[in-house]
């Protein structure tokens, strides 16, 4: 069984990743926002977690992975959409994140699908979403911006 | 020195890049490839000094690249940066001749703990 992690956790792998602080800050997350997901695998279980992202961390957490400009970033933001220069950045914060599912490496839990609006969110996703059990976090990467990211497991 | 680099991501190929920097190890030529059967073509033209390959790509997964160079007789140091490190991944790694196993997220001190021993 999969679990979430603790926003400290979430956020010092993403340092880690990122090469930069990432401090867990203020604010709701608004579902309507989540434009990002990706699903994970563990063994033959398909959807065994969900990572969701608004366009503001995906874009921001993307551009810090190559240290791409703040502004190319914020150019990703005010579209509300990631185009094709920083979707591998970004799907590679997804691959990554799927450690946080699990301690210890004692399950194996891939990237299966990954998101990206202008698709919709996968059904599953959505109903992890409304169903699961949820980590929701608005997160600030350091001299980039902050946005949301959502963890979710079945409930 | 010639270092081969196989990864599905090319924003994780420059990261492995940027962090082999870090970690001291440089003037070597990189050469790189978007997967398993690149990678394992690029092995054999190439003949690399030290090959570091994702384990999860298409085409050809790191873990089948690695049986594929070992069946050919190829026995260039071989090691994995991957996401996924469950005891049963290291054992197969291990078993089929990778010499490490670095999990992502990784610092320059993780390459320098598991490639002192193969470059300069």
């Amino acid at each position: 069984m999969l679990h979430l992690p603790t926003p400290d956790a979430t956020a010092k792998l993403l340092a880690s990743l990122l090469g930069r602080p990432v401090k867990v800050g203020a604010g709701k997350v608004d579902d309507a926002k989540l434009t990002i997901a990706g699903t994970y695998r563990s063994g033959d279980i398909a959807n065994a977690a969900m990572c969701l992202m608004d366009a503001g961390f995906g874009a921001y957490a993307g551009a810090a992975l190559s240290l791409l400009p703040v502004a190319v970033a914020t150019g990703y933001v005010k579209k509300g959409r990631l185009e094709e220069d920083i979707l591998d950045n970004c799907g590679e914060v997804l691959n990554v994140c799927s450690r946080l599912f699990t301690s210890d490496d004692q399950h194996r839990v891939t990237l299966d699908t990954r998101h990206f609006a202008p698709e919709p969110l996968p059904p599953a996703a959505t109903a992890l979403l409304a169903g699961g059990k949820r980590l929701d976090l608005v997160l600030d990467i350091d001299k980039y911006g902050s946005g949301m990211l959502v963890l979710a497991v079945p409930g | 020195m010639k270092i081969l680099i196989a990864d599905d991501s090319k924003a994780m190929r420059s990261i492995v890049v940027r962090t082999l920097r870090q970690a001291g190890y440089s003037g070597h030529k990189i050469i790189e490839a978007e997967d398993g059967a690149q990678g394992l073509a690029l092995a054999r033209d190439e003949e690399p000094d030290l090959i570091i390959s994702d384990w999860n790509m298409p085409q050809m997964n790191g873990l089948e690249f690695l049986k594929a160079l070992r069946a050919d007789g190829v026995e260039t140091p071989f090691g994995f940066v991957t996401t996924e490190a469950s005891p049963e991944m290291r054992v197969m790694a291990a078993e089929a001749g990778a010499a490490f196993l670095i999990t992502k997220p990784f610092t320059p001190e993780d390459f320098q703990q598991h490639c002192d021993r193969f470059l300069d």
